[in-house]
């Protein structure tokens, strides 16, 4: 369309606008605005708005735009800026140089003018809406006024083209046609979600009318932009209300818009890199591919970071239940005990909060029906009537600490060993070996147990064995220490979060092996004449550095093919590749044939029965398709 | 307005109503390019739009949202109760949907969003004058 034409009159019409609002906004000097000139100021920019983009003119439709919006606002009770007058003045002047420019055709974009400027100046000026919504703005009006009908319920799903302009106003087309067939008793969403902006051009219409579908196929069949219309007889019962009374935490989580835009921003600088490095492969440009890669792999990064964050929860949401439970417990045995939470404002992964529920909720009925005495006990033993359960949440690195500690009895070494060599879970030559810990940790293996006789609370439901395997799954370890007559301190070691974990992937002659990063402290490849090989075992020598004295220690080597059941190779002949590592405060190093990579993981849980393999925590997905299994370190050095 | 404006049975009579002389020209020029409508009348506001459809009582309405005097909205209804047969298609601009809604609800057959290109004006009054 030759728009030229209209140039005299574009300009001709945009000057008396721009006139009478230069007088309307010398109104505005020094003087609260006044509701009559707050619309005729809304009504002249808006004019000259949609003229300018008619023409085509973009500079000046976006800054009378910008205006316009701002006097929106204003006549809907926003608090006038300072300089009101001013602001109005100089836009004013922008768009009179800008509409002069055009009128002897000048190329618009030429302009002296600095329009974004000024078109940032008027935005930020826009005050946000009073309170309680705009003042004097009508209260939405009923779409639609309902009439009585009769006959047959119909679902209509309305599809709007995602190309049209105000697919919300389109959608409101549809349903006023089938309003005149019958009545609407409902809408999916609701009628209201048309004036969103994010409403994406779907709708269902449940509509009860006497005539037949065809009749409803042919009200619509002439409506612009409608992608799709069909008309299907509802289904006969509506779908029964899931269930809230589920145990576990609820699926479903609320996020904050903002979050979402973050997430969206991610994305597409994604899109725009992998863009770069599609453009750099296909122009064989090696540097600049590895740029993009390198950018994209940022971009991944920052996109889990941010999921992650979602994922979190407090562990603070699920105490009341832990409270609840206590307190049940408590009234069932006659015991007395305060619960104590501290650091219930430290997130975890909300998959990881779900899983510990079951297990903390064991060792809290342990320690009530096992680590608590009764009242009168604890008197005689000097402590008070009431014990203290005090559950101790802290965060560590990319680690979550949680300690339960209780001032009962606590757990009989004695009675342990005996009631594991009674029940042939170990030897009498195996248990003399064994320290503190790892008799207390004998509790974990299935089947133990010390409870003289099953009481009603902890005899049933899950043992210290799947307190230990959930806790594993999960990537995490669990620690006992406990003092005779003083209590029981029971430590879980759970990651932030489970699904991607920092990993070194190693060969050796079993195969590909990836072993998780936090564990390792560092990483080396070690000369034979660092390792001494005793009967007992390999150990390497190596310089203290962490207590500044420089002395030597040596610390348990193995290979990691012997570590999984293979023959000892003895002292190696040539540099091996060697991980040391810290796991539960015991060091060791693991000596691999090669260690390919340093990378992310995504972890997969091995499932049953695989998942009673204690030496490993799940298997993790290598880019070429093979599948390199994680190593649990702490079950790796202890069996 | 002659009489002959309303003698040819298969031209679409139209009434344009916007308070720009610019918008109005514009959309005349649309219409009579497609030579299937005949603009009998313009119109500067709402009120003006309202007096002018019972004197011309035109085939179709082609009605700007903000203007001075009476909205596009309230002159829709006022038409409207006059003449519930009234084919009246509303003129937007962006940032409008929730109005353009609201006139739907008060019976507009159609909208068309601003900028206008003779394309946009030709598909809503062609998907009107096939009902």
């Amino acid at each position: 369309m030759d728009m030229e034409k209209y140039l005299d009159l574009f300009v001709s019409e945009a000057t008396e606008h721009i006139q009478a609002a230069e007088k309307e906004a010398g109104r505005l000097q020094g003087v609260a605005p006044r509701p009559e000139s707050l619309n005729a100021l809304f009504r002249h920019f808006h004019s000259i708005k949609g003229m300018a983009a008619s023409m085509g003119f973009g500079e000046i439709a976006s800054l009378s735009h910008a205006v316009e919006d701002l006097f929106d606002r204003l006549r809907k009770g926003g608090a006038p800026p300072g300089m009101l007058a001013d602001l109005v003045m100089e836009a004013l002047d922008s768009t009179s140089a800008m509409v002069a420019w055009a009128a002897i055709g000048e190329q618009r974009g030429k302009l002296t003018v600095d329009t974004a400027a000024i078109i940032d100046r008027v935005r930020a000026n826009i005050p946000p809406l009073p309170a309680g919504g705009a003042l004097g703005e009508k209260p939405a009006a009923p779409l639609l006024e309902l009439e009585p009908a009769a006959g047959r319920l119909w679902q209509c799903l309305v599809t709007i083209d995602a190309q049209a302009e105000f697919p919300g106003a389109r959608a409101a087309l549809v349903i006023r046609r089938l309003q005149k067939l019958g009545q609407i008793v409902g809408t999916t969403p609701e009628r209201e979600a048309l004036q969103n902006p994010q409403f994406d051009g779907r709708i269902t219409v449940d509509l009860v009318t006497e005539r037949p579908e065809a009749a409803i196929l042919s009200a619509v069949k002439d409506l612009l932009d409608l992608k799709r219309f069909e008309v299907r007889e509802p289904p006969a019962a509506p779908p029964a209300p899931l269930s809230d009374t589920s145990d576990s935490t609820q699926a479903t989580v609320r996020i904050a818009t903002a979050t979402l835009d973050r997430l969206l921003d991610s994305i597409s600088a994604m899109i725009t890199r992998r863009g770069a490095l599609a453009e750099a492969i296909r122009t064989r440009e090696l540097h600049k591919a590895r740029e993009g890669l390198d950018k994209l792999s940022e971009s991944i990064n920052d996109l889990r970071g941010q999921v992650m964050l979602i994922r979190l929860m407090p562990f603070d949401n699920i105490t009341p239940r832990l409270t609840r439970m206590v307190r049940d417990l408590c009234r069932k045995t006659g015991k007395r005990v305060a619960l104590e939470i501290v650091g219930a404002d430290v997130s975890l992964d909300r998959s990881v909060l779900e899983e510990i529920i079951d297990p903390i909720n064991h060792i809290l009925r342990n320690a009530v029906d096992h680590g608590i005495e009764p009242p009168a006990t604890r008197e005689l033993a000097g402590k008070g009537a009431e014990g203290v359960i005090r559950i101790d949440v802290s965060r560590e690195g990319d680690q979550v600490l949680v300690a339960i500690e209780d001032d009962g009895k606590g757990m009989d070494g004695d009675s342990i060993k005996a009631a594991a060599l009674a029940g042939g879970f170990a030897t009498e030559a195996e248990l003399a070996a064994m320290d503190e810990q790892q008799v207390l940790l004998l509790t974990t293996i299935p089947g133990f147990s010390t409870a003289p006789k099953v009481t009603e609370v902890s005899g049933r439901g899950v043992g210290m064995d799947v307190v230990r395997t959930r806790i594993e799954a999960l990537h995490g370890h669990i620690s006992i220490s406990s003092r005779r007559g003083k209590g029981t301190r029971l430590m879980m070691t759970l990651p932030l979060t489970v699904a991607v974990i920092d990993a070194f992937v190693v060969e050796c002659q079993a195969g590909l092996f990836a072993v998780p990063a936090g564990a390792v402290a560092r990483v080396e490849s070690v000369e034979p004449a660092r390792i001494s090989t005793t009967l007992s075992g390999s150990f390497l020598a190596s310089q203290e550095e962490a207590d500044g004295t420089g002395r030597i220690t040596y610390i348990p080597l193995v290979h990691l093919d012997e570590a999984l059941g293979g023959t000892p190779a003895g002292r190696p002949a040539a540099a091996v590749q060697v991980l040391a590592y810290q796991a539960n405060g015991a060091r060791g190093a693991l000596a691999v044939d090669r260690i390919r990579e340093r990378r992310e993981v995504v972890v997969k849980p091995l499932g049953p029965p695989l998942e009673r393999l204690r030496r490993y925590s799940g298997a993790a997905l290598l880019d070429d398709g093979s599948v390199a299994l994680i190593l649990d370190l702490v079950n790796l050095s202890g069996a | 307005m002659t009489s002959d404006s309303h003698s040819d049975p298969n031209m679409l009579t139209v009434l344009i109503v916007d308070d720009a002389l610019f918008m109005r020209s514009m959309i005349r020029d649309i219409l009579t390019n497609t030579g299937k409508c005949k603009v009998v009348g313009e119109a500067a506001n709402g009120r003006e739009a309202v007096d002018k459809y019972r004197q011309l009582m035109p085939g179709l309405v082609t009605m700007d949202i903000v203007m001075p005097e009476l909205d596009g909205i309230e002159a829709t209804r006022e038409i409207l109760k006059g003449d519930p047969g009234a084919t009246i298609i509303m003129c937007s601009a962006l940032g409008q949907e929730a109005l353009v809604i609201e006139s739907i609800a008060a019976g507009a057959r159609d909208f068309i969003v601003k900028p206008f290109t003779p394309e946009k004006v030709i598909r809503v009054v062609e998907g009107l004058t096939r009902r």
